[in-house]
């Protein structure tokens, strides 16, 4: 065993009886279980963690903690680990960052000795001119960026959310948090109790006998409670309206991390505090650490942290810390007490503290050097709950000040106090915010009477000297490499406002975000502009308090899919998969064209489910078709239909489709698929705010219907073998709907329409029988020929025909009366939605007409979105639909060009996104191919 | 609690003490999420309901291009409290008016829409 490794300690959390063995930089070490990699390596005599950002000066624990900024290590494939906080786990591969070639011998911390160049704004002030080399310098300064090595063949693992609605959430797993969870959970709350160390205790954990006493007794109520939910390793990252709490739950078992998305009816804060460092010449040395980190090493790990030690102390801390080292055999040199005015001036050394020169300027000779001198309070939880924390000098730190009613703040926040007293305050503000959560929960089912917020016991505040900087400069931010120098340095180029400092100089924009150094920064920008900030700011946190994965954020992918009913047979049929919305559909089952043919000149069925149905039912259903629609709906005769186009209240297109008369209350509205969702709430945004006397009952049944599209000259022969419905052609006509039996299937309609510019029946059947109707229409047209076609031919059928589609031959600026449906707009009708507008479009005029267009050479589709120009290149229009017709054997399109340019006959230039030009025109009719639709009328 | 302007209304929630809340320029989050006390589901998270912002007449139809523009664009943008519509989309699907404070983002009424006075 490593002369490092202390015998046993009475807190200690690693497991002697198992070793496990792992590599640094490639040579193998071992550690024991319970370790993190930080304590292992300590453990080796292993002082030199990390190189700095900027200088590349050797770094070692400063905290000990999750957040110590000279920590981050690389493992494996995954960079910035926090070295002081991850477990040691068997075969572990650590190295460090951001060092070459290597991290004893870093030859980037030449940069040392060019630092006086490197002072606040170097790199702007250096690297702006001649501005033609940046890409250059880019690359350059490039390799001299921190950070580890992200492997791009990384097996992305998986991430997890979860959604908890506990009465009451704690943030923080010290004696106070702990103590508040118990007796919230006595009061009949349930409890998240949430801790960021991988267990609970806080300070308690390394404390002394009776410290581990009182966190076993904590330990053992919290076990007993049921009602507790106990999360370690897990950070609240934020807060935000209405109690909405993120934890990150690090290191699962099964996956990587999980995000928990809390809805707390009541939160407690018991964040506690952090050490803060002291500021003062050669403070980045490795060996230069805070007591807390001496105490986590030397009690939990039974790590001895040095040989030699000064220890530099302002509170009970630092006492604790002279006492744990000497118990450890640590050969204590000097106590410097900072309540009786002596502090530290400088420590210096090689590759660690050899000397330190305290303010009577003696120097001792050390190895360790340990600062205890004041507490930064964790106020960003507070911050996102709306609190403002105010400096109190007496205690040289933060308080909270100010809290909404459903959160309260316990420990270290509020104040000091002995363990029994923290304990005391924690299970007032535990009892308080169970009570709260019980009025919370009243409230949400309707009580209207509130219980009384209830008596919060104060807690006392310690006397702590106001510590930040000594005489002598050193480092403020260790993870951006910031001194105090060019903090006063920033001042001095005018950098007067702390936010404009902080982001010249960079302190507290790296990994740790300023939960180390904010404070002292604060503290010494006020020293350069005269004032103390401390007294009249605050550091404004927001979330996330630590570091979140993107994968954690995006937890598993939940993307929901919709399929029809019929999409086993698409996939035995090899159809290609077209996603439209959530809707995954055939685009097409191998040969478009050859299925367009195949309709044209025989029969063919589409899958059209997707397709939005809207089932209306009452005597009012006429008023409500009026209203949403352009055009007449008072005349409809059961058994019609009737094609509709609606618009918004600024008169733009919004959805289209047929609505048919089924009985004599009763119609079913069909939109497209897309529109399906927006349509329905269009509707019953009228209904319930505007018309709520109507008599209208409306159901989406969109899902509750397969629908399948029989189009072709045979397709009156084909459905006539599956039912009984007469289908003769006087009898049965065109825009007409039936509903009966089809295929053995009762309640079925069918509406005879024509999208594709052919005899058709649409046929609506109870979705469980939709592949059965489709297995029958492929049985029983097999003599006929009968072809599945997709998404894609229908595309080039309805575009032969010019027939526009919401959205693709229309934008967010297309009102009514620019796609040619003039006829259909009834501006006598005394209201409909967007009345107003399209009459003012028609009395202005001048806007973009919808048009077919054909180019001269037949052999060349323009893609769509060409645009449209005029012989001064300018821009007159753009193509909105062009494919290949098999039908006619030529390209054909849809555009929309300048009111000027849509007369039949007007010849066009169409621009190809290659630059060539191509000279295309106007077609009289909007329809390519049977403008007078005789071949929907047979 | 903060003071309830405001008589109190028929099938209204009472006011939520879970929404007395702080500033808003105090919460750096882009995330917002609130509980809504739904009349007819309960207390529900926002993301269940679509916004549907201020509460505006519709003119009439004869009414100039002025006035109807002012009802498709024109918002009062208020800071404070603020009657708005909220459609419980995933859930109940009905049309709630709400009065919520747009500042501290505290709800003192959530009603279907006629289920209060105006």
């Amino acid at each position: 065993m490593s002369r490092y490794r202390l015998d046993p300690q009475p807190g200690e959390v690693i497991d002697r009886s198992k070793t496990v063995s792992f590599t640094w930089n490639g040579r193998r070490y071992e550690g024991f279980e319970g370790d993190t990699i930080a304590s292992a390596l300590a453990a080796n005599g292993v002082r030199v963690l990390s190189r700095s950002f900027k200088y590349h000066r050797r770094r070692g624990l400063l905290t000990a903690t999750y957040h110590d900024p000279n920590a981050m290590v690389q493992v494996g494939d995954e960079p910035n680990v926090r070295a002081a906080h991850q477990v040691l786990n068997e075969g572990m591969e650590v190295s460090a960052q951001n060092v070459w070639p290597s991290l004893s011998l870093d030859l980037k911390a030449v940069n040392q000795l060019v630092s006086p160049f490197l002072s606040p704004g170097f790199y702007y002030k250096t690297f702006m001119a001649p501005r033609a080399l940046w890409p250059w310098y880019q690359r350059v300064l490039g390799r001299f960026a921190a950070g580890g090595v992200v492997n791009p063949e990384h097996h992305s693992a998986e991430y997890d959310h979860r959604y908890a609605h506990p009465d009451v959430l704690v943030a923080g797993g010290g004696p106070a948090g702990m103590a508040a969870a118990i007796a919230a959970a006595e009061s009949g709350a349930s409890v998240i109790l949430v801790e960021e160390e991988p267990a609970l205790g806080g300070h308690l954990r390394f404390g002394d006998d009776g410290d581990l006493q009182a966190l076993a007794n904590l330990r053992a109520a919290i076990e007993a409670q049921t009602a507790i939910e106990v999360m370690t390793d897990a950070v609240v990252a934020g807060r935000y309206d209405h109690n909405w709490v993120s934890v990150v739950q690090r290191d699962m078992a099964h996956v990587e991390e999980r995000l928990v998305l809390a809805r707390a009816k009541h939160l407690i804060v018991a964040a506690g505090t952090l050490e803060r460092p002291y500021v003062f010449k050669g403070n980045d040395l490795p060996g230069v650490m805070l007591s807390t980190a001496a105490r986590r090493l030397t009690n939990l790990y039974a790590v001895k942290p040095g040989d030699k030690a000064v220890v530099l102390t302002a509170n009970q801390s630092g006492d604790a810390a002279v006492a744990d080292l000497e118990r450890a055999g640590v050969e204590i040199a000097a106590v410097l007490d900072a309540r009786n005015g002596e502090t530290v001036v400088e420590a210096s050394g090689r590759k660690g503290v050899q000397t330190v020169v305290d303010s009577s300027g003696k120097r001792t000779d050390a190895d360790l050097l340990v600062t205890a001198i004041g507490w930064t309070t964790s106020t960003a939880l507070l911050n996102m709950a709306g609190d403002r924390p105010v400096y109190e000098s007496r205690a040289a730190r933060f308080l909270s000040s100010s809290l909404p009613l459903n959160v309260l703040a316990t420990g270290g926040l509020v104040g000091d106090g002995t363990t029994d007293q923290l304990i005391e305050h924690g299970s007032a503000v535990g009892r308080a915010a169970a009570r709260r959560a019980k009025t919370v929960k009243a409230t949400w089912q309707g009580a209207t009477s509130h219980a009384a917020p209830g008596e919060i016991p104060t807690l006392d505040v310690d006397d702590h000297p106001e510590l930040f900087r000594s005489t002598t400069h050193g480092f403020v931010d260790y993870s951006e490499d910031v001194t105090s120098k060019d903090l006063l340095a920033a001042a001095e180029e005018g950098y007067d406002s702390i936010e404009l400092a902080k982001r010249y100089t960079t302190a507290g924009m790296g990994p740790i975000q300023g939960k180390v150094e904010a404070v002292n920064a604060l503290a010494v920008h006020g020293e350069a502009i005269g004032a103390s900030l401390l007294e009249t700011s605050t550091t404004t946190w927001r979330p996330p308090y630590a570091p979140i994965r993107l994968g954690t954020l995006a937890g598993r992918n939940r993307e929901p899919l919709r399929h029809s009913p019929i999409q086993p047979w698409h996939e035995r049929h090899n159809a290609k998969p077209l996603v439209a919305g959530q809707w995954i559909r055939p685009d097409h089952y191998g040969d478009p064209e050859a299925e367009v043919r195949a309709v044209r000149s025989g029969v063919g069925i589409i899958d059209v489910s997707p397709l939005g149905k809207i089932d209306l039912r009452g005597t009012d259903v006429p008023r409500l078709l009026e209203f949403v629609y352009v055009n007449k709906w008072s005349k409809l005769q059961v058994g019609k239909v009737r094609y509709g186009v609606m618009c918004a209240e600024d008169g733009v297109i919004m959805d289209d489709g047929v609505t048919g008369r089924l009985g004599h209350d009763r119609y079913m509205m069909s939109t497209t698929s897309g529109g399906a969702g927006g349509v329905w709430n269009w509707l019953d945004d009228w209904l319930q705010t505007s018309f709520p006397e109507w008599d209208v009952k409306m159901t989406a049944v969109t899902d509750g219907y397969a629908s399948i599209n029989v189009a072709g000259p045979n397709s009156r022969e084909l459905v006539g073998r599956l039912t009984e419905i007469d289908l003769d052609a006087d009898r049965f006509g065109y825009m007409e709907v039936r509903t009966g039996t089809v295929a053995g299937v009762t309640d079925c309609f069918l509406w005879r329409i024509g999208f594709t510019g052919e005899l058709s029946y649409e046929i609506h059947v109870p979705a469980g029988y939709g592949l059965w109707l489709w297995e029958n229409l492929i049985e029983f047209g097999d003599d006929l020929g009968v072809t599945a076609f997709g998404v894609e031919a229908q595309r080039i059928m309805r575009l032969e025909k010019g027939h526009f589609i919401v959205g693709q031959d229309t934008d967010g600026l297309t009102q009514g009366f620019g796609v040619g449906i003039d006829w259909a707009i009834k501006m006598d009708k005394p209201d409909f939605a967007g009345k107003p507008e399209l009459a003012w479009q028609k009395e202005r005029g001048g806007y973009p007409r919808l048009v077919a267009v054909q180019t001269d050479d037949p052999t060349v589709v323009p893609p769509e979105a060409s645009q449209i120009i005029d012989a001064s290149e300018k821009i007159k229009g753009r193509i909105t639909s062009s494919r290949h017709s098999p039908t006619l054997e030529r390209s054909i399109c849809l555009a929309q060009v300048e009111e000027g340019l849509a007369q039949g006959g007007q010849r066009l230039n169409i621009r190809l996104p290659d630059g060539t030009t191509v000279a295309a025109t106007v077609m009289a009719d909007q329809a390519h191919f049977d403008p007078e639709g005789t071949r929907l009328r047979v | 609690m903060a003071t309830r302007s405001g008589a109190s209304r028929t099938r209204t929630t009472p006011p939520v003490l879970l929404s007395v809340e702080t500033p808003a320029d105090s919460r750096g989050g882009a995330l917002v999420m609130l509980v809504i006390v739904c009349p007819n589901c309960g207390p529900r998270n926002d993301n269940e309901f679509n916004f549907r912002g201020e509460v505006i007449p519709r003119p009439s139809v004869d009414t100039d291009p002025a006035t109807w523009r002012r009802y498709l664009y024109m918002r009062g943008n208020t800071s404070g409290w603020q009657r708005e519509r909220w459609f419980h989309v995933s859930g109940c699907r009905r049309f709630l008016n709400i009065e919520r404070n747009n500042v501290t983002n505290e709800i003192r009424m959530v009603a279907e829409v006629g289920g209060d006075t105006t």
